[in-house]
């Protein structure tokens, strides 16, 4: 089994009376990309600032590159980067600039040539020249993506890095991300509140609530937890019928233009097909949704 | 990489502020244009009172010498508080502390940049200040450079306070940043003697390390002479003083990080 690049022993934080995070623990294999969800509130971003050194832990054990990082910081961040969404960089400072400033702080060998090939790779050599200021919001998330990658990290945290974008940019930068993630081996500790981009870029998920871990697996494990299926029929004839046998089976109906939806169990299935055919209900199309991500993050943020 | 220092990340720092002070008006207003005004207005008090007594020779070089001379305290407290305030204001300081720079290089790199600002500044003014008012600042010899260095670090242990009190209780004491420095002015008998001071006051400069600068100063204008043990008092006090805000900044520092300042902070 391989060594892993980061692994988190019972990482307690508390402010004051409050406990951020409880007793946390989990590992992270070299090239993996983990999800980090939970409601707002579980303790991701504290997690992830005592990842960085931001936050101080109250108990607990840090090792990343199989190093203590509470003694190691400095060699271990210079292999590290860490984008967010939330924070923002000199608007004064070119394109080119701001990379330059960045390689300088991890005292790259060769700025000047690694500044050049990921304004390239990241599509930013028309907006070299312009102040962050002048750019968009599209650009200026490339751009902070071209500082994350810039030092050839062995491991990102990234804190939701497509909040803010529209679907097309968002995609996008997902696809710039994953082609660099491929170049470069890279492992990536990924937060999102976009379950069904953490369910396509994701091997493994983490989910906290309250500070603790909740559930640790792979997206589509985490989905076969939910038991309940969404059902749409289009119903020529016999809507009545199908409402008073649902209300029955204490199966929830809804409607939305034509179709309707019942939410039922996997094995309850079989009964709602026989319910159809037994009452002579006519219907035109049926498709069966299959619980996502989303559907048991939803479930375990209600509970 | 050296094990204490990285001498790349300071030479960051430096690039970065001095990229960013190109393009802000805001800063070369600070560095330029209120020390020019400062001077011009002294220059002409002075020169207006030294028209009406000219029994007092030396009038537009006591004044004139302090403009500039305050200049060099406000100026190097600002350079110390300035790049801190500008990555927070652009909200950069979790982007900068993820990376392996360590505080002290963050310390060394504002010294650096501060010490290339204000080194333009002076040039600046002392050119003006001879055109003007034929005040040649260098006629103070062999004092200038440990009165200069007194001043620089007075202003450097200033801002180190005030971004240990930023780190600590955030953005609300910022007015502060710019205000306490004024609470050492009168105790640092710039225009006047100590002597002039109440004796209380009087007491209190005696530990304010400015006020001994100003007194030699003085001693130099009016009879080419200074005392070099007062600006070893001085150099002790501002040596103590700088000591115990660099220990105050990295308590702040690592309170900031137990408390979850920094991200308040960005």
């Amino acid at each position: 089994m391989s060594n892993p690049i980061l692994d988190v022993k019972n990482l307690t934080k508390i402010f004051g009376q409050f406990k951020a995070v409880d007793d946390i623990s989990f590992s992270i294999n070299e090239g993996q990309i983990i999800g980090l969800l939970g409601p707002n509130g579980a303790g991701k971003t504290t997690t992830i600032q005592m990842l960085l050194d931001l936050i101080t832990p109250t108990s607990g054990t840090i090792r990343i590159f199989n190093k203590e990082f509470r003694t190691q910081r400095e060699e271990i961040l210079q292999q590290m980067n860490f984008s967010s969404s939330y924070t923002h960089l000199p608007w004064r400072l070119t394109v080119w600039e701001n990379l330059y400033f960045v390689a300088l702080l991890y005292s790259l060998k060769e700025p000047r040539e690694k500044i050049e090939k990921i304004l390239k790779i990241m599509d930013l050599e028309s907006v070299r020249n312009k102040t962050v200021e002048d750019l968009s919001s599209g650009w200026i998330n490339r751009l902070n993506m071209a500082r994350t990658f810039l030092n050839d990290p062995r491991l990102i945290l990234l804190d939701e890095p497509t909040a803010s974008l529209d679907p097309d940019a968002a995609k996008n930068l997902r696809d710039r991300i994953l082609t660099l993630r491929d170049e470069q081996k890279t492992t990536i500790l990924w937060t999102s509140h976009n379950m069904a981009e953490v369910e396509e870029v994701c091997d493994r998920v983490i989910i906290l609530k309250n500070g603790q871990i909740i559930a640790q697996d792979t997206p589509e494990n985490l989905a076969r937890r939910i038991k309940i299926c969404h059902i749409n029929v289009m119903i020529i004839k016999g809507w009545n019928k199908l409402k008073s046998e649902s209300e029955k089976n204490k199966w929830r109906m809804s409607t939305k233009e034509r179709f309707t939806t019942l939410e039922l169990s996997e094995k309850e299935l079989p009964q709602l097909l026989s319910i159809l055919s037994r009452n002579d209900i006519e219907y035109e199309e049926i498709s069966i949704e299959k619980p996502t991500l989303e559907d048991y993050f939803l479930a375990i943020a209600g509970n | 990489m050296n094990k204490y220092i990285n001498t790349s990340i300071i030479k960051a720092i430096v690039i970065r502020h001095i990229f960013e002070w190109r393009r802000n008006l805001d800063r070369i207003v600070d560095s330029f244009w209120w020390p020019i005004i400062d001077m011009i207005a002294w220059g002409l008090v002075s020169s207006y009172i030294q028209r009406n007594n000219p029994q007092l020779p030396y009038i537009v070089s006591f004044f004139v010498g302090g403009a500039i001379f305050w200049t060099f305290v406000q100026n190097a407290q600002r350079d110390i508080n300035m790049p801190f305030l500008s990555e927070a204001w652009n909200r950069n300081l979790i982007n900068l502390f993820t990376t392996p720079i360590r505080l002290r290089e963050f310390i060394i790199g504002t010294i650096v940049l501060g010490f290339i600002k204000l080194s333009l500044t002076v040039i600046v003014l002392s050119i003006l200040a001879f055109f003007l008012y034929h005040y040649n600042i260098f006629i103070l010899g062999w004092f200038l450079i440990p009165a200069i260095i007194n001043l620089i670090l007075l202003g450097w242990w200033v801002g180190f306070f005030v971004n240990g009190c930023i780190f600590k209780f955030g953005y609300r004491v910022q007015p502060f940043a710019w205000a306490i420095i004024f609470v050492l002015y009168p105790f640092s008998a710039i225009l006047y003697p100590v002597s002039t001071l109440p004796d209380w006051a009087q007491k209190i400069s005696l530990i304010v390390p400015t006020s001994y600068v100003f007194e030699s100063m003085r001693s130099v204008i009016f009879s080419k002479t200074f005392s070099p043990s007062t600006l070893i008092i001085s150099f002790s006090l501002n040596i103590f003083y700088i000591s115990l805000s660099i220990l105050f900044l990295r308590a702040m520092f690592e309170n900031a990080k137990r408390n979850a300042q920094i991200s308040r902070l960005n």
